[in-house]
């Protein structure tokens, strides 16, 4: 507690108005509660600060005969044997109370110093305490003054004392632009007044500014035109450089040297730094205002860090988009951002990029091209932190999956929403998984456009393959316009085939079967691309994000080689099936104490963390969901019970696949509900069956693909 | 005899324009009151100063006394000679190390800062240097060999210097932020956290601005030691200013300020963009309009900004188009009208940016031209600042921006000050035209030069030797004012 105190003597508040009241009766139940010895210190401590600060200040002692002595507080004893001794300077009898003899008598017994013994105070006031530790100054002094705080002690501690001491008014803030304008938190809108030009006006130039660019010279054509020349002396303003000196050549060519180091420096990417060093960064995320003018509303440094990486609107834009429309930075969700900031060099790469995505023709499958994308792409994988903690379940999947289907995580990277979606054809390398691989990359697109491919933002995983990046706070703008971005060749391995029309059409028969299940989907959403983008689209208002900003990790502890992994999932799936059958009947994700994170189910090695259900139909079309990017998901997944849940945000459980029972009863292998509908049919594990564990994967896709229906509908 | 100092100033002519209680509401101190040195209330009374306003009423004297200040006053009401008031009064010109930082967050911030620096200290012998990006920083470095007393700078520049001891603030007593929330922002506070490090552990500090959209409890905490806030605002526009708005479609916004041009009474403008594109694009518009006109922004070589702002101080052009780089603490006396072509994003981008109008509580007017999509954002800002924006009328009321004279509008350069620079070494001044030729400040030429030497000898040509030399300038105890009022703080 004593550090409320002392931080708000740094506020500088004089505050006077602490109303500690107490009842005496409180002080005779003290005894009634045990408070432990801690407790006690802490009131005791309190108490003493509370005589401390009160000593030279005013106070009134009612003795126990009933006589209140007033003076000025010289100095207290609180560790008098029988309550607190009080020393009085000047004392004055205010009250006669019961006492016999009249006031005036007892006046004239007075000195310059009263001592009560502790014993003999029934009461003590303190009046004017100032808990600030310094002297008001100012306007607050001022303001303060009026008011007379009375503060009655009493001389035992007990439980009251704290409470209204800490719930004091911070009085005198620094006050900010609205506290001025006693702004009310309604926006009120209005009907606009249209502006009209006169009648007889002419006006040929009806145009907006972007309809015409020419660069101009300003000095030469006022001065053409007006006659305006220039005075600028730098002298006027600065001072001058003794060029006179002696020792001048030599303190040019060290200051030379000085500015060359300072000049050499990175400016770790502080835009005002980059800026007065000469750097030039790509800051066309932020505009002037931004920069010179605006204050940066947002509370969080990770943010401030990042925003400099935000860069969602193509610099030169044609036409004036005023800054409300524009995706801001400040928008942007944390995911997008940080997964940005993690990528080191883009500014050495790009122009190489430009150059070579300009020199291929639209469509041309220009190997080099791609191969260098692609090592950009692995550079970036690599440097590439994953800004949160992950559970050890998710990992363990993450990796497996990855086994699985190996091109599942990046194709959901490679969704291009503002082109048909194109397949490429890959083997599947597991007939449990092939279905989700295939639609996966059903979903990538293969057209490569050379024009809006910009590498300059090199796609995040996290950010790009799992729905968090759609949070509520991030625009859809921002969103659309970053996936753009994304270009075509990224997801591409080197040794991943590259696609011919051959393949292209083979497989894209697939996903036209896949597409034809979407196409209800397609119609609702307003990407054009393929099922993930609907999905997307729809999304941003399920997921809230929920990372935690450590970007320290290295995605490394993230996705575990494939050993551990194995071995971990391995172990989780025992863990798992243990834990169930201790508890069957009961609700699995909320009662398992061996899960982490809620993510019991996690180690079957399936890509996707939602898999419920024991199902075996596994034939049927599953629209790729990206695996190995749902920790956020799962975290604030509070098991599919909203009022079990953490206190998430509750809209993303509506599209939790822990739900209800809509999308069972939608998939095709029949109404069998959730493992962790407890109250349908209780979960009985199998301990190692593969069997189990493959249909359960299977099972998981349906549930997905059944969750996206719903959702869209 | 004691005041024949004030016999021999070269005081500016008085500007006649009306003011309002922004700057008025005083309690009626001089700036003789506050026992400033005499070189010191010489400048400031050369600078056509009359009285404080209240701003400088309540920071001046406590500044003196050594207390941290936080401060909040409205745009243009003498916010930066309140600082630069005590600033000079502290630093000693004897002492050969830089005892003064003042941090801006743009560079004509700097520029302009340190010329009002200058201007009031012209007589101090205080030598006062500028340092930004954007200039030749082996310049800067060389410049620092020489004694500096007072450094101007912008935040990244300064710590560069700082930071490789090129710039020794290790006995820097004073530390001075203006534009203090866009400086506590978080982009400069990092930048800002690191310089400090380098000040002494014992400094004092005064923070500076119109606007502080968040609060700032949290360096106050951690840097300044007992703060004196002074809040001058029980509101956040300033009086002499009127607003408009025009609901116009994108299209039509040329249209509009081809109108407004034509109807309005323009003594100086300034055109606000949100892009520096159309910045460009605007200026290219104006001039084919048949309307000199400049314009600044970031992206453009800073030798060619300090030129446009150099110019356009001096009134040589009649508009300007600039970004959000010149919305925060330009003060041009001469602009009456303030044209939001773009609306900003913030509110306090709108408060700083019409500012620019109505200095020192003279009259103006901001117009902002609204399209479809801005709507929401003016409902926004009005709701921030607490006002409604009116608009705009067929006709405007003349007496609501315009002086009747106007004349006598402070310059900061008048010609026949300007030093011996090459410009005016080679007799380039007839070439100016002759309606900008109002001598503000002084009649005699004015030398910039930080020696010492070379000053001492020019003040005692300027001033009679009796008026300079007698006694040390502390001993004013006779100066008439002082007998009336009982000095005001006693710090």
């Amino acid at each position: 507690m004593k550090g409320t105190y002392s931080g708000k003597r740094r506020e500088g508040n004089g505050n006077s108005n602490n109303g500690i009241n107490r009842n005496p009766n409180a002080n005779t139940s003290s005894g009634a509660f045990y408070e432990t010895e801690e407790t006690t210190k802490n009131f005791n401590d309190r108490l003493n600060y509370l005589l401390a600060t009160s000593i030279s200040t005013e106070a009134t002692v009612t003795v126990t005969t009933g006589v209140k002595y007033s003076g000025i507080l010289a100095a207290c004893n609180p560790e008098g044997s029988n309550g607190v001794d009080v020393v009085l300077k000047f004392p004055k009898v205010i009250d006669k109370g019961f006492a016999t003899s009249n006031i005036d008598q007892l006046a004239s017994d007075l000195k310059e110093n009263l001592v009560i013994k502790g014993e003999d105070v029934a009461e003590l006031q303190l009046h004017d305490v100032n808990f600030s530790g310094e002297g008001k100054v100012g306007k607050e002094a001022k303001e303060e003054s009026g008011q007379k705080a009375e503060v009655k002690a009493e001389f035992k501690p007990s439980s009251k004392l704290a409470g209204p001491a800490t719930e004091r008014k911070i009085k005198a803030e620094f006050k900010t632009d609205t506290d001025i304008s006693g702004a009310n938190t309604v926006i009120k809108e209005r009907e606009l007044e249209k502006w009209v030009p006169d009648d007889h006006e002419t006006f040929d130039m009806n145009e907006s500014l972007e309809d015409s660019t020419t660069s101009w010279n300003q000095f030469a054509v006022n001065e053409e035109k007006f006659g305006v020349t220039s005075t600028f002396d730098e002298h006027l303003y600065t001072t001058r450089i003794n060029k006179d000196d002696p020792n001048y050549l030599h303190r040019l060519k060290e200051a030379d040297r000085i500015a060359k180091e300072i000049e050499s420096q990175g400016a770790s990417g502080n835009v005002h730094l980059a800026e007065e060093r000469g750097i030039i960064v790509d800051d066309s995320g932020i505009d002037e205002e931004d920069k010179y003018s605006g204050v940066d509303r947002r509370g969080d440094e990770l943010l401030a860090a990042l925003k400099l990486n935000a860069k969602s609107n193509p610099p030169k834009a044609k036409k004036y988009v005023p800054p409300t429309l524009r995706s801001q930075p400040h928008n942007a969700d944390p995911a997008i951002i940080s997964s940005k900031a993690a990528v080191i060099s883009p500014q050495t790469v790009h122009p190489k990029e430009h150059k070579n995505q300009e020199l291929a023709p639209e469509g041309g499958h220009s190997h080099s091209r791609k191969k260098n994308q692609l090592d950009e792409l692995k550079e970036f994988s690599e440097k590439f932190k994953v800004p949160y903690e992950m559970p050890e379940e998710v990992k363990a999947m993450l990796k497996k999956s990855s086994e699985n289907s190996p091109k599942a995580p990046q194709a959901a990277l490679k969704v291009n929403p503002s082109l048909p979606p194109k397949p490429t054809s890959t083997p599947p390398t597991n007939p449990n998984s092939s279905a989700s691989s295939k639609n996966a990359r059903a979903t990538r697109d293969l057209t490569p456009s050379a024009n809006k491919a910009e590498l300059r933002k090199p796609p995040a995983r996290m950010s790009q393959g799992h729905t968090p990046v759609h949070s509520p706070s991030s625009g859809r703008h921002a969103n659309i316009s970053r996936r753009r971005n994304i270009s075509q060749g990224s997801f591409f391995g080197s040794k991943c085939p590259l696609a011919n029309k051959k393949d292209f059409s083979k497989n894209f028969n697939m996903f036209i079967k896949g597409k034809e299940a979407f196409e209800q989907n397609r119609a609702a959403g307003k990407s054009k691309g393929g099922a993930a983008s609907v999905f997307v689209i729809e999304k941003p208002y399920f997921t809230a994000p929920t990372w935690f900003s450590n970007v320290e990790q290295s995605y490394r502890t993230m996705f575990p080689d494939e050993h551990t992994a194995i071995q971990r999932s391995q172990m989780k799936m025992q863990q798992r099936s243990m834990s169930a059958m201790s508890s069957p009947g009961s609700p699995h994700m909320m009662g398992v104490p061996g899960m982490m994170m809620g993510m019991p189910m996690g180690p079957s090695g399936s890509p996707n963390p939602y898999m419920m259900a024991p199902n075996a139909s596994a034939n049927m079309y599953m629209p790729f969901q990206p695996p190995a990017f749902y920790p956020p998901v799962m975290q604030m997944m509070p098991m599919g019970d909203e009022r079990g849940g953490s206190g998430t945000p509750p809209p993303q459980n509506t599209g939790s696949p822990l739900g209800g029972p809509t999308f069972m009863n939608a998939g095709p292998g029949g109404p069998i509900p959730p493992f962790n509908y407890s109250a349908a049919a209780p979960f009985q594990p199998v301990m190692g069956s593969r069997s189990f564990r493959q249909g359960f994967q299977n099972q998981s896709y349906q549930n997905h693909h059944n969750r996206h229906r719903a959702h869209d509908r | 005899m004691e005041d024949d100092w004030k016999s021999q100033l070269n005081i500016p002519k008085k500007d006649t324009r009306p003011q309002t209680d922004d700057v008025l509401n005083t309690r009626g101190n001089t700036f003789e009151d506050f026992y400033l040195k005499r070189e010191l209330l010489m400048g400031i009374f050369e600078a056509g100063f009359e009285k404080p306003s209240p701003i400088q009423e309540e920071a001046i004297p406590i500044a003196i006394a050594g207390r941290d200040v936080l401060a909040r006053a409205k745009n243009g009401t003498g916010k930066t000679a309140a600082f630069v008031v005590p600033t000079l009064e502290k630093v000693k010109p004897k002492v050969n190390k830089i005892q003064a930082l003042i941090m801006v967050p743009t560079r004509e911030l700097a520029l302009q800062t340190s010329q009002v620096v200058r201007t009031l200290g012209k007589h101090c012998g205080i030598s006062c240097m500028v340092t930004t990006g954007g200039t030749n920083l082996r310049d800067d470095i060389l410049r620092l060999n020489e004694p500096v007393h007072i450094l101007v700078g912008t935040p990244g520049r300064v710590l560069d210097l700082a930071s490789r001891k090129v710039a020794d603030l290790s006995e820097c007593p004073l530390f001075v932020m203006d534009e203090a929330d866009k400086m506590l922002s978080r982009d400069f506070k990092a930048i800002i956290e690191q310089i400090l490090t380098f000040l002494p552990p014992v400094h004092q500090s005064l923070l500076f601005s119109a606007t502080f959209p968040l609060t700032v409890k949290e360096f106050m905490v951690k840097h300044l030691h007992k703060p004196y806030e002074i809040n001058l605002m029980d509101e956040l526009t300033l009086k002499g200013i009127t607003q408009y708005y025009a609901f116009v479609e994108e299209r039509q916004k040329l249209h509009c300020l081809n109108t407004l041009f034509s109807k309005l009474q323009i003594n100086q403008a300034i055109i606000f963009c949100n892009s520096t594109n159309r910045v460009e694009l605007l200026a290219k518009k104006i001039t084919d309009l048949g309307y000199s006109c400049y314009y600044s922004h970031a992206r453009m070589k800073q030798s060619e900004r300090n030129k446009v702002f150099h110019e356009f101080r001096q009134g040589k052009v009649r508009t300007l188009v600039c970004s959000d780089l010149l919305t925060r603490g330009i003060d041009i006396q001469a602009v009456n009208v303030v044209i939001n072509f773009d609306f900003p994003k913030t509110a306090e981008t709108y408060l700083h940016r019409i500012g620019r109008s109505g200095r020192f509580g003279h009259l103006g007017l901001a117009i902002n031209l609204i399209n479809w999509n801005d709507r929401f954002n003016l409902y926004k800002i009005e709701q921030e600042l607490g006002t409604e924006i009116a608009a705009i009328p067929a006709q405007i009321d003349k007496s609501l921006y315009v002086a009747e004279d106007d004349s006598a509008v402070p310059v900061p350069f008048p010609l026949a000050s300007l030093p011996n620079t090459m410009a005016n070494v080679a007799g380039q001044q007839q070439q100016l035209p002759p309606q900008l030729t109002q001598p503000q400040f002084t009649a005699v030429p004015q030398q910039y030069a930080p020696q010492q030497q070379q000053y001492m000898p020019q003040q005692q040509y300027q001033y009679p030797p009796q008026a300079f030399m007698q006694g040390p300038p502390q001993s004013m105890e006779q100066a008439p004012s002082m007998q009336g009022h009982a000095p005001q703080q006693t710090y």
